[in-house]
């Protein structure tokens, strides 16, 4: 029995992973991080030496003992009262709100954390644990590893970031962490990447906040490429010709979208990019290239738990059969002596 | 560039621009996209979301070309 | 454009994997499965597309004694304006595309005929189509159908594993446009409504979901209403191509249950696997005959296998130009890809509607 940590919604690619798991011969049972706050019946108890987890949902109780390997898909993208007022309007001010904000993720966090531990005994696809990567730490990695990588600045000096510029040429800037997104109402504000004028430099304070920028590559077309259990299923998105996706290809033009098309990295790629991951301890992950004017595949950046629908369905590469497939075998392999 | 004069930073205050990466003042505001996603509840997967959409091809053909379908 | 020269010599032109060129008796198209639309290409452009695939300008010049080097360059110019290639340094490293079509449903797609006189059991229908992984369902109602029976169909499936319900119905008192739009919005699973034998054509604008509800003068009151195929019906697509490479593409992994119960690969199948009354549909797909004809691909098919649309077409098996041959075309098929003409203007299809690319 595999269990799949997942979310409730919006999860077509989980459902998938789900067909494949039955048509194959498994069989899943599938935990949503909605289910903690109040979607199942949660039960753990502790009492007289003997310690039992149960969660219960449209009438049944998930069979959680039969579990023999663990998917983690999602769990919860946002709680659910960080999306309320906890307060009712006149019960006090935005301070005290944040104060009962940050408990209650604190609680949840302490939670879901104990959940994946009641699995830790079974292998992993994706374990949490390891899906907090650290984008500088990784291209530090990634540079040892003999992979090409941006040149990158942190800093927090306008006159740092003049000297790059002088340097390295052109110059983007992006989140030092994950692309995120600010929702009020009906718009998004994204943080794409976003190259850097000489002129938006010099209007800049002479001292900031933290922030990351890297030498935009001179790039002629992107790779996306999926790791699973040693193998690399590779996509090039061709961005450069739309105005719209040409510094962030996340800025998807729905109607005329990038080609994207299979590739086969070179061997020696192969090599580097396996390197990188065996020394990150990632089983799998998205990890993002880009290929420059001058031929050099640079590397940006890896996502541990990535989708792989964006890969798989234009190239019909078959990932969600791919990942139903190690799932089973790593079910297997963990029941052998 | 894109710096969005009415943009998202400007409405910060002080001490929110003070904290805030260069990159806020490059925020790119989308308009969430017209066509809402068909969900539907699935018990089968546990889903309060399951994604639906147009099978990919036709699945019977009985009209004709004046309207196609 | 001029080409820049990578790593060794001159770039040569690569098409991209999603932009697949299928050969026609008369003329090729170009279908390019990502953007879901098609390009008529000429033979000659086929050929070098494919017997020429992997060269540079100078070469594929060269192949042709530089007898059509003016027509070549139009040729390239077309390709690379509408995107379908691109110079490449390395086409080692851009593979064509694996045309592996695989599901893991058993059952992807069914059709549940349903008439004033039918008495379906829907709560078992839906649920046997679950456990067989069907993902998609087009209800036809013959009849004028009253409102209380779509409902009944759609609670059955409202907690399943359906994620496509299409429904086809014929005109009734209660079917306005404000009680369709209504359902629709209740039930997120219909993708598409259609009111037959309506007093007159309308196409209501899309609701916030995408979802077309359309009433039609036609009248829809048998299967035998079933099989046509014109551009309106084709589809560009990744997994319909694949699937069309070595499966039928409308029997492939269908099953119907007919207005009397009556289960067949389709309803206008002869051949019945069983009546629901006795049989359930996991036995009649397990009758060694259910699938017989589900790897008859249009490769296979007399006439079918020299038109330049054989992977963009949904194939019909039920309503043949010879009855005796399993293997001729559909008869509701007007097209002659021997002369590239459809039979009468009546069959040509209409301007509006069809698919970028599609023939005038």
């Amino acid at each position: 029995m595999i269990l799949i940590l997942s979310q409730s919604a919006l999860e077509s690619t989980t459902e998938e992973v789900m067909d494949w798991l039955e048509a194959l011969g498994g069989r899943c049972v599938r935990l949503n991080g909605d289910d903690i706050e109040g979607r199942a019946a949660l039960r753990f108890e502790v009492a007289d030496g003997e310690a039992s987890l149960g969660f219960a949902a449209g009438g049944f109780e998930l069979p959680l003992a039969e579990v023999g390997a663990v998917w983690f898909r999602r769990w919860l993208y946002e709680r659910r009262h960080e999306r309320v007022d906890l307060l009712e309007p006149t019960a006090g001010n935005h301070t005290l709100h944040h104060e009962l904000r940050r408990h209650l993720s604190l609680e949840s966090r302490r939670l879901s954390d104990f959940i994946y531990s009641r699995f830790d005994h079974l292998p992993w696809l994706s374990h949490p644990r390891r899906s907090s990567l650290n984008k500088l730490d990784v291209l530090q990695r990634a540079a040892r590893a003999g992979l090409a990588t941006p040149a990158t600045l942190v800093t927090t000096e306008r006159e740092a970031l003049r000297r790059f510029c002088a340097e390295r040429g052109t110059v983007i800037t992006k989140p030092i962490g994950e692309v995120d997104a600010f929702v009020e109402g009906e718009v998004s504000h994204f943080l794409f990447t976003t190259a850097l004028g000489l002129a938006e430099i010099d209007s800049l304070p002479e001292r900031f906040a933290p922030s990351l920028f890297q030498e935009m590559v001179d790039k002629v077309y992107e790779l996306r490429v999926f790791y699973l259990a040693g193998e690399f299923h590779a996509m090039a998105i061709f961005s450069q010709n739309d105005e719209q996706t040409r510094v962030d290809f996340r800025q998807y033009n729905r109607q005329r979208p990038n080609r994207n098309v299979p590739y086969r990295l070179a061997p020696e790629l192969a090599a580097r990019l396996r390197a990188l991951m065996d020394d990150l301890g990632l089983e799998t992950g998205s990890i993002d290239l880009m290929v420059a004017r001058d031929g050099r595949e640079v590397f940006l950046e890896i996502n541990p738990v990535g989708q792989f629908g964006m890969v798989s369905r234009p190239c019909n590469y078959q990932l969600e059969r791919k990942v139903a497939e190690l799932l089973l075998r790593k079910e297997d392999d963990g029941k052998r002596p | 560039m894109e710096k969005d004069p009415e943009g998202l930073f400007a409405r910060l205050s002080p001490e929110g621009q003070e904290l805030s990466p260069v990159i806020y003042r490059h925020l790119h505001p989308r308009v969430t996209r017209a066509t809402v996603l068909r969900m539907a509840e699935s018990r089968p997967y546990r889903a309060t979301g399951y994604v639906c959409g147009s099978f990919r091809k036709p699945i019977s053909r009985c009209l004709g070309p004046d309207e196609p379908r | 454009m001029i080409p820049e020269a990578g790593g060794g010599g001159e770039p040569v032109f690569a098409l991209f994997a999603c932009c697949i060129p299928v050969k026609g008796a008369r003329r090729s198209t170009l279908c390019d499965v990502q953007r879901g639309s098609f390009q008529f290409i000429p033979n000659g452009l086929y050929e070098i597309l494919t017997e020429h695939a992997g060269k540079t300008a100078a070469e594929i010049k060269a192949a042709y004694d530089h007898e059509y080097d003016e027509e070549i360059d139009e040729y390239l110019e077309f390709l690379l304006r509408h995107e379908f290639g691109f110079w490449c340094d390395d086409p080692a490293k851009f593979p064509p595309l694996d045309l592996t079509w695989e599901a893991p449903e058993r059952i992807t797609n069914a059709i549940l005929d349903v008439d004033a006189r039918s008495d379906h059991d829907y709560a078992r229908i839906l649920a046997e189509l679950d456990d067989l992984g069907c993902k998609a369902l087009e209800v036809r109602c013959f009849h004028g159908c009253a409102l209380a029976e779509l409902r009944a169909i759609l609670e059955a499936a409202r907690y399943g594993r359906l994620r496509s319900i299409d429904l086809l119905v014929g005109d009734g008192p209660e079917l306005t446009p404000e009680a369709l739009a209504d359902l629709a919005a209740r039930h997120g699973r219909i993708s598409s409504v259609v009111v037959h034998s309506a007093p007159e054509a309308r196409r209501l604008p899309p609701s916030r979901t995408g979802v077309v509800v359309e009433y039609r003068t036609e009248r829809i009151d048998s299967p035998s209403c079933c099989g046509k195929v014109h551009p309106g019906y084709f589809v560009v697509e990744l997994e319909t191509f694949a699937e069309g490479q070595r499966h039928n593409t409308c029997l492939n992994r269908k099953i119907s249950v007919d207005a009397r119960g009556e289960i067949r690969n389709c309803p206008s199948m002869a051949r019945s696997f069983g009546n629901l009354r006795e049989t359930s549909l996991h036995s009649a797909l397990a009758h060694r005959d259910f699938a017989a004809l589900w790897s008859i691909n249009k490769d296979q098919i007399d006439i079918c296998k020299d038109c330049e649309f054989r992977y963009l077409c949904t194939d019909c098996r039920a309503y043949l130009k010879d009855e005796r041959d399993l293997y001729s075309k559909p008869s509701k098929c007007a097209y002659d890809p021997y002369t590239a003409e459809w039979r009468s203007p009546a069959e040509r299809p209409a301007p509006a509607g069809i698919p970028k690319g599609a023939p005038e």
